[in-house]
């Protein structure tokens, strides 16, 4: 049952939940938005800037990015924060023979999609990049591959959606999700009961707890990265860069040798290089390791050199919120009504926010999203028990 | 303002304490320019004896005018002292003692 | 450029921090078969309290009636005789504590091995220890009220100045101004006095009846005391002006400091419009208490608590000095700001903890003499608080201090950010260490909020009243100090 000006309730302040409410405020829907910390305490405030096309698998998911790439330009002008937004080029940087070959195969998937990208020798990568080192073998360039800083952006989109009269609650935990004849009434908070129409399970990281609460499995995973912070200096990287093992890492296990996690790098507006990254089953810790450490400027130092003049000032680590199909678990489960998952977004998240936020946004809206979500259905996970439409509560699927 | 009127008879160039016994004399050459120093002697030291206070301009591109900085903590913590020693960038001036014919270029940072 | 390593991979104490605290506990330890090793990011061992440089001449009246000091300068001596027990890493800076109390150190290798340094080149490492026990003495660093032109080159703090003079002989300007709120400043201007320097003025932010509250608690520390009379006396005889209820408003100059401008404060604190004083100076130290350092406490997971009269936040100890975290003791500074004896007295008790753990306090009938000190021990330790909650009482700025901090002011200096744009973070509901950090940048810079992040906790508590859990200590990550990436990628043979 869909009132046509529902109340809807975002649980998590993240990139995610706070681009659904921004989207939804500026129609003029009555959004509340709980985080349980502050807003960008997540995933969204412990990761590196990255809006890269070239790192999204071929298919819908590359399809998605590419269109949310779109409004970042238009965000930079609207949001009330600098987000930064920088449309450097990216590079994927290729170590070995067997990597080259393997990007060859992986190009021709993504310009089949569409995606402007080109294979580059040594030569034409350190004229595009001078401070990289000259053994690499060559790279994939792309000059849609971007930056933007992803703290501000969330905080830009919390500031507009409060300014369209969005109620945007921090320091207030979720501790349980009301139902009422197998539909969703509200939730239950640390500071008391909010009835909704409408609750949206943005959490992130975490959005597995959350649907617990409703006793709906969801198969996300905290997938830890850590990330190498050094001091503001001079510029010696103008694109934003990943490996190509972190491809491999990422998508690929064919690609994936035991060399290494593959790295990102990126040099902010400030000067700042953020320097990733790994891809740990951890649990919930957010713990910088030594072998973490270690090997992420090891591995930088190798593909650029120049950073042997740079200073590590800071590590700090975030956890992916991991699917195991890799792609992000968006819309409505069938089995219980005013529940919806937008969450799962592995890495990804940041690139994807606008485009998650406004497609989320037409969805709790009733209409026909601009572009079909069914891929991202979070009922691809779950088995279909409930031929009588009522709900039970499980146990752990 | 000063009132004192006992003990105020430093007028020579340089801070240095007259009493206090130092290691060998050797020089510097800061920003082009020969400095005397000793053995023993930190290079922040070193530079405020001889009235070098300047270290470094502050870089950001959200300061209103970027501001020259010099030692502040003195103890290694807010890292404003920062000056190249024999070329190596960003060396804290207040924890890195000075050697013999030491090359120090300051506002590099 | 490869190094020879002269440390060992294990140990069964490493003593981070050759302070007072570091050098008690390491001189406790000493004598008893451990592998010990004591580990400074200094060249020399004393940390802060204890420099000293040698002089030609008697100065003009050496009158230390506190003992501190030459038990610690004694302390030194032991210590370095006990050097086959004791290794000893200097110039080194412990990054992190990883699982098990594995540290991530930097050292300058060559340095600690009198290899010359190679020029040009950085000779740093980065080199791991594991440690059965863990002794944290870190100390404490300096507090600051952000005033307009703060990071001109010649505004620097009180401590700087006291490194200056004593580990090296050099006065900080020909004409000082002192200013601030600490029972400290005095000590300096005597210090500077001594030693053929001009003192311009001594400018307290307390009104003279808040220094007369405090004064009972150190009644029964009356070396304090006759020091205190005593600085005050010679300020006195060398006319040099001591005002209170004064606060710097603003440091002039052009590349350098020229002057400072000061005004008056009501006695709760509000500046006193048309009350402004020029002094010329080529110097200004500020000082305004001290702020313990926990950064490595925390980054290793340990607990820590609020205590204004401690200084802040500090490390979390039980009676044995030990952390939240499995043998790993916290002495000093870092579980209150209290001055040297109480770093000396803590020392020892971690020591004797550390050593009852190994069991070398017991040998069959005869309990160590050890033993029979702790409860001695434990009483000066008490006795200690008080002196703390004087000097940290006295220190301790009214709020508006910091509501008052014009908007154009900096308060982060590593990434510019002004007052303004955290008073906007502040309005927009960032109200937590964290949050604001992430709003604003403050923090984010090289010195990781150890110059801007207690300012920023006092500009939020003045600001939104909340209490100190609710806004939350800064978090502190690996490196707790910046490390060149050059220093990973040097070799060890």
């Amino acid at each position: 049952m869909r009132k046509n000006s529902p109340h809807i309730i975002i649980i998590g302040g993240g990139i995610i939940g706070t681009s659904i409410a921004f989207h939804l405020a500026k129609q003029g829907t009555q959004v509340t938005l709980i985080e349980a910390g502050e807003l960008a305490s997540g995933s969204s405030g412990a990761c590196d800037g990255l809006v890269f096309m070239q790192s999204k698998k071929p298919g819908v998911h590359l399809r998605l990015a590419m269109e949310s790439l779109k409004r970042f330009e238009a965000l930079q002008k609207e949001l009330p924060t600098d987000i930064e937004f920088r449309k450097t080029g990216g590079l994927v940087v290729i170590e070995t023979e067997t990597e080259y070959q393997a990007m060859e195969k992986y190009v021709k998937e993504q310009q089949a999609i569409g995606l402007d990208v080109q294979m580059l020798d040594t030569i034409s990568t350190l004229k595009n990049e001078p401070f990289l080192s000259p053994e690499i073998i060559g790279s994939t360039y792309s000059p849609l591959d971007a930056q933007v800083n992803p703290i501000n952006l969330t905080l830009g989109f919390a500031m507009a959606a409060r300014k369209n009269h969005a109620k945007i609650m921090t320091g207030v935990k979720v501790k349980d999700i009301l139902v009422e004849n197998n539909q969703v009434t509200g939730v239950a908070t640390t500071i008391g009961k909010i009835k909704a129409d409408l609750v949206v399970n943005a959490a992130g990281s975490m959005a597995g707890l959350i649907s617990q609460m409703v006793g709906i499995h969801m198969p996300i995973k905290p997938r830890r990265g850590q990330i190498v912070v050094t001091h503001a200096g001079k510029s010696i990287l103008k694109h934003c860069l990943i490996s190509a093992k972190y491809i491999a890492a990422k998508h690929d296990p064919a690609l994936a040798g035991k060399k290494g996690q593959g790295i990102s790098m990126e040099q902010t507006d400030n000067g700042n290089l953020l320097l990733g990254s790994t891809r740990e089953f951890a649990g919930f810790n957010k713990e910088n390791t030594l072998s973490g450490i270690r090997g992420i400027i090891k591995q930088t130092a190798t593909v650029l050199p120049a950073l042997k003049n740079f200073q590590v000032i800071r590590t700090f680590a975030g956890l992916r919120p991991f699917t195991p199909d890799g792609l992000p678990i968006l819309g409505p489960v069938k089995s219980l009504d005013g529940f919806i998952m937008a969450a799962g977004h592995e890495g990804d998240g940041i690139a994807l926010s606008p485009i998650t936020g406004d497609l989320m946004s037409q969805m709790l809206l009733g209409k026909k999203p601009d572009i079909c979500l069914d891929p991202f259905s979070p009922d691809r996970f779950l088995p279909d028990r409930f031929s009588d439409g009522r709900f039970e509560n499980k146990d752990g699927i | 303002m000063c009132t004192n009127s006992k003990g105020c008879k430093n007028t020579g160039q340089d801070l240095r304490i007259a009493s206090v016994l130092r290691g060998k004399k050797i020089s510097l050459k800061v920003d082009g320019n020969q400095v005397i120093a000793y053995e023993g002697e930190t290079v922040h030291a070193a530079l405020t004896a001889a009235g070098i206070r300047r270290l470094k301009d502050s870089k950001s591109i959200d300061s209103e005018k970027p501001g020259s900085r010099g030692i502040f903590c003195g103890m290694g913590i807010c890292y404003e002292c920062l000056v190249t020693i024999d070329h190596v960038q960003d060396q804290r001036a207040c924890m890195t003692f000075v050697e013999d014919q030491m090359e120090i270029i300051t506002n590099e940072s | 450029m490869k190094v020879k390593y002269h440390w060992k991979a294990k140990y069964h104490v490493v003593i981070v921090g050759s302070g007072i605290g570091g050098i008690s506990a390491a001189q406790t330890l000493a004598g008893h078969g451990l592998d010990i090793l004591l580990i400074d990011e200094n060249a020399h061992p004393g940390g802060q309290l204890l420099r000293k440089s040698e002089t030609s001449s008697r100065r003009f009246f050496n009158f230390k009636p506190d003992m501190v000091k030459t038990k610690g300068f004694s302390l030194i001596k032991k210590v370095n005789d006990a050097c086959s027990e004791i290794d000893r890493i200097h110039q080194a800076q412990v990054l992190g504590i990883f699982n098990d109390r594995r540290l991530l150190i930097h050292t300058e290798g060559n340095k600690n091995q009198n290899i010359p340094r190679v020029k040009n080149q950085n000779s740093g490492q980065v080199i791991e220890v594991q440690a059965e026990h863990l002794i944290l003495a870190t100390g404490a660093r300096e507090r600051y009220l952000p005033f307009k032109g703060w990071t001109l080159p010649g505004v620097m703090s009180l401590g700087a100045a006291q490194i200056l003079m004593k580990s090296y002989g050099v006065l900080p300007a020909f004409h000082t101004v002192i200013a601030g709120s600490s029972p400290l400043m005095t000590v300096l201007a005597s210090e500077i006095l001594n030693n053929k320097g001009k003192v311009a003025a001594v400018l307290d932010e307390n009104p003279f009846r808040k220094k007369l509250r405090f004064l009972p608690l150190i009644q029964h520390h009356w070396p304090k005391l006759l020091e205190g009379a005593f600085y005050t006396a010679q300020m006195m005889y060398c006319r040099v002006p001591m005002v209170n209820q004064t606060r710097v408003i603003e440091a002039q100059g052009k590349e350098n400091l020229a002057s400072v401008i000061v005004a008056k404060t009501t006695l709760d604190g509000h500046v006193i419009t048309g009350t402004e004083t020029k002094y010329p100076a080529q110097a200004l130290t500020v000082g305004y208490g001290f702020v313990p350092n926990i950064e490595l406490a925390v980054q290793a997971g340990c607990d820590v608590e609020y205590h204004t009269t401690g200084g802040g936040w500090i490390v979390t100890v039980d009676k044995n000095l030990e952390s939240s975290v499995n043998s790993i003791y916290a002495v000093g500074e870092i579980t209150g700001i209290a001055g040297g004896k109480k770093s000396h007295i803590q020392g020892k008790l971690a020591a004797i903890s550390v050593l009852k753990k190994f069991d070398k306090l017991n040998f069959k009938n005869k309990r160590s003499s050890l033993l029979t000190q702790v409860k001695q021990l434990h009483f000066l330790n008490h006795k200690q608080a008080v002196y703390a909650a004087f000097l940290n009482h006295l220190c301790r700025l009214p709020q508006v201090a910091y509501s008052q901090i014009p908007d154009d002011t900096l308060i982060c200096r590593c990434e510019n950010i002004t007052m303004g744009t955290i008073k906007k973070a502040i309005e927009q509901g960032f109200i937590t260490s964290g949050g604001l950090k992430k709003a604003t940048r403050c923090g984010m810079g090289r010195c990781q909020g150890r110059i801007c992040g207690t300012i920023i906790f006092d500009i939020i508590t003045a600001l939104t009243k909340k209490n100190p859990y609710d806004i939350g200590p800064s978090l502190s990550r690996a490196p707790v100090k910046n490390v060149a990436i050059s220093s990973f990628l040097n070799q060890p043979i």
